[in-house]
């Protein structure tokens, strides 16, 4: 492929389409208004989470299908990189207390149901979707989790769900980068990118560079998530916070997921006895800190899942509000779209970054190396959808 | 066609915003439920104050009546303080009073919540308060000015439907000229064709549309449950009797049958 792309915005996917694209031939450089440690992007403050099949109780089949098809993509992406990242796949399993177990079954009811009636031909999925979702009694939750207290006496097993570290992959894939040679530009604000061409706020020292870049492209990919809200009107934000704790007494193997009918939460086990507790789900573009309320709520919840939480000691709190489409779904906008031959944005990832990215990237690659898209995906494909025209 | 608070509305069903999958999911739904109404909170969908502009033009999209409410709040004064921030966000004096009592069972705290019913009324709000079914509670909240009272069938998103029948049935035969609307508890249908069959004027929900497998489909057979459940209310139920009483004649049945029966 001889194309030149420029992709706008370094955060995962943009990251994941400069090296997949540079790997597959194209000359490609990198505009971010963020430094290469990416603490604005959205992946900067994501769990990780590799779960389609408990995300089901709360999204589309297409996500399932897109998270199920980028969980068999990773191992072949991490090859690629030149520093290990965290990554396992040891299941996710779903909990809820005794006064709560109505969520339990209205968690399994919803993924059941989807599992059922989710078109599950039409999305052409090739692994087997048999055996995704086990109940637990006390003996098992204790069998996966032995540290668990004893009063959660039912549970939700899924074992084919995995994770991985969002700051060691930002981190690898930044290296990865760097050693191909790729132009990546930082500190670049991009205010528009449309048919009228790309707007930057305060060029600062790389300006004649960033020129050069703009002045002959094959492609733009436009990756900058809620930064892209001037030019996609239908995007909003929606707040997440969450904790990374360091907790010297707790050991949890996997993702444990605690049903509750305000606050549920998620508790991710990083290497070195450190857990991200998570995250809050707030219709709000505010981007000012954690909150105590959130905070008391992640954390009076993570305690009763586990004593030992309350000796942990906090090492940071993170914030950033996820970039949505109005169905919740990704958006991977064409040029008929955006009204430029040469524009494509990639936008929507919403919660669900980690989990389909590697796909997402692949049907941006294949779509500009005209190659066959995924009959089941042609919905994310929007040249002019009346599904993204919100009328005001 | 009825009144409420000064507003001429068609449907019956008011409908939360919360909890839907998706703002698309939420106005589809929403849409379909024929609501005219729906409640917003405050805390947390504010339109210019903490960025929530976006979910706030998914709703203005509706073209619908906003209820905001002061979910969240525990005391009289914090609720308040919110409703009077409503006030001046949401364009509206229309507020959804709810005071809780206890976090656990989001019970409201009827002290609190007649307190702050009270002082809001003085400053020209239509207060919504959301109150257990106990009928001096109800009453109390009559006596300091609220023409609309909102009893809960169930704890809110229980899903249990009515748990106390007897309760809400005293509720509507004591307070005949209050506005009653039902809000929280219902969990399917046939709760709100029930609570409608009453003569309660209006239900309120989310819950039971939002965390459904279908939510646009629920959303119709609420509005389908409330519109059965009012015209069997406003067309007058026939009177239970002890007895069967055919509806056919029992002229040309054979006289030894009459008889077998009545041994």
């Amino acid at each position: 492929m001889s194309y030149h792309v420029v992709i706008i915005g370094a955060g995962l996917i943009g990251r994941l389409l400069a090296l997949e694209l540079h790997l597959a031939g194209a000359s490609v450089a990198l505009l971010d208004r963020d430094s290469k440690e990416g603490k604005h992007s959205c992946a900067y403050t994501g769990a990780g989470m590799l779960a389609p099949y408990a995300e089901l109780e709360i999204s589309e089949p297409i996500i399932a299908a897109l998270g199920i098809e980028s969980l068999s993509l990773w191992p072949q992406i991490l090859k690629k990189l030149p520093q290990p990242v965290f990554f396992q796949e040891e299941g996710t399993l779903v909990l809820a207390h005794p006064q709560d177990q109505a969520e339990l079954i209205r968690f399994k009811s919803s993924v059941q149901f989807r599992l059922e009636n989710g078109g599950w031909q039409k999305l052409a999925i090739a692994r087997s979707d048999t055996n995704v979702m086990f109940d637990c009694n006390q003996p098992s939750i204790i069998a996966l989790e032995a540290e668990l207290p004893r009063i959660f006496t039912n549970g939700i097993y899924l074992p084919n769900e995995g994770q991985i570290d969002n700051k060691q992959l930002l981190e690898a894939l930044r290296t990865a980068i760097e050693q191909a040679n790729i132009p990546w530009h930082t500190d670049i604000d991009i205010a528009s990118v449309s048919n009228r061409g790309v707007e930057c706020k305060h060029l600062r020292h790389h300006s004649k560079n960033v020129v050069a870049e703009l002045k002959s492209y094959d492609f733009i990919i436009d990756c900058r998530g809620l930064g892209s809200k001037k030019d996609i009107a239908q995007l909003r934000g929606v707040r997440g916070e969450l904790l990374l704790v360091e907790a010297p007494d707790v050991r949890l193997k996997r993702p444990i997921r605690l049903m509750h009918p305000r606050h549920p939460i998620y508790i991710v086990p990083r290497e070195n006895n450190r857990f991200i507790i998570g995250a809050t789900t707030i219709e709000s573009e505010d981007m000012r800190p954690l909150t105590v309320q959130s905070a008391l709520e992640l954390l009076s919840a993570a305690c009763t899942v586990h004593p030992g939480f309350a000796e942990a000691s906090i090492l940071e709190s993170r914030v950033n509000c996820r970039p949505a489409m109005p169905n919740n779904l990704p958006a991977i906008i064409l040029p008929e779209y955006t009204g430029s031959p040469k524009i494509i944005g990639v936008n929507g990832l919403y919660r669900h970054g980690f989990l389909i990215a590697p796909k997402i990237a692949n049907l941006v690659l294949a779509y500009i190396m005209n190659k066959p898209i995924d009959d089941y995906a042609q919905s994310i494909f929007h040249k002019g959808d009346p599904v993204l025209a919100i009328s005001h | 066609m009825w009144q409420l608070a000064g507003k001429s509305l068609n449907s019956r069903l008011l409908c939360g915003t919360a909890l839907f999958p998706s703002p698309q999911i939420m106005r589809q739904s929403i849409i379909a439920s024929r609501a005219e109404v729906v409640t917003v909170s405050l805390r947390r969908q504010t339109p210019s104050k903490n960025g929530g502009s976006s979910f706030w033009d998914f709703i203005k999209s509706l073209n619908v009546h906003v209820l905001p409410n002061t979910a969240g709040c525990r005391t009289s004064k914090e609720a308040i303080t919110v409703a009077q921030m409503a006030r001046e966000l949401f364009n509206t004096n229309w507020i959804k009073l709810e005071v809780t009592g206890d976090d656990y069972t989001l019970q409201p705290d009827p002290f609190a919540l007649v307190d702050a019913a009270k002082a809001l009324i003085t400053d020209g709000f239509e207060v919504f308060p959301y109150t257990t079914s106990d009928l001096i509670v109800a009453q109390k909240l009559v006596d300091v000015g609220c023409k609309i009272v909102m009893p809960w069938a169930a704890p809110i998103g229980s899903g249990q439907g009515i748990i106390d029948p007897r309760a809400l049935q005293t509720l509507r035969t004591r307070l005949p000229n209050t506005t009653l609307i039902v809000d929280a508890g219902i969990g399917k249908p046939s709760h709100a064709t029930q609570v409608m069959e009453m003569g309660f004027d209006a239900v309120l929900l989310t819950s039971a549309i939002a965390l459904t497998n279908d939510p646009e489909n629920m959303a119709r057979a609420f509005a389908g449950a409330i519109e059965s459940g009012r015209l069997g209310f406003e067309s007058g139920f026939m009177p239970e009797r002890n007895m069967a009483s055919p509806s056919t004649p029992t002229i040309g049945t054979p006289f030894w049958h009459k008889e077998a029966i009545s041994k």
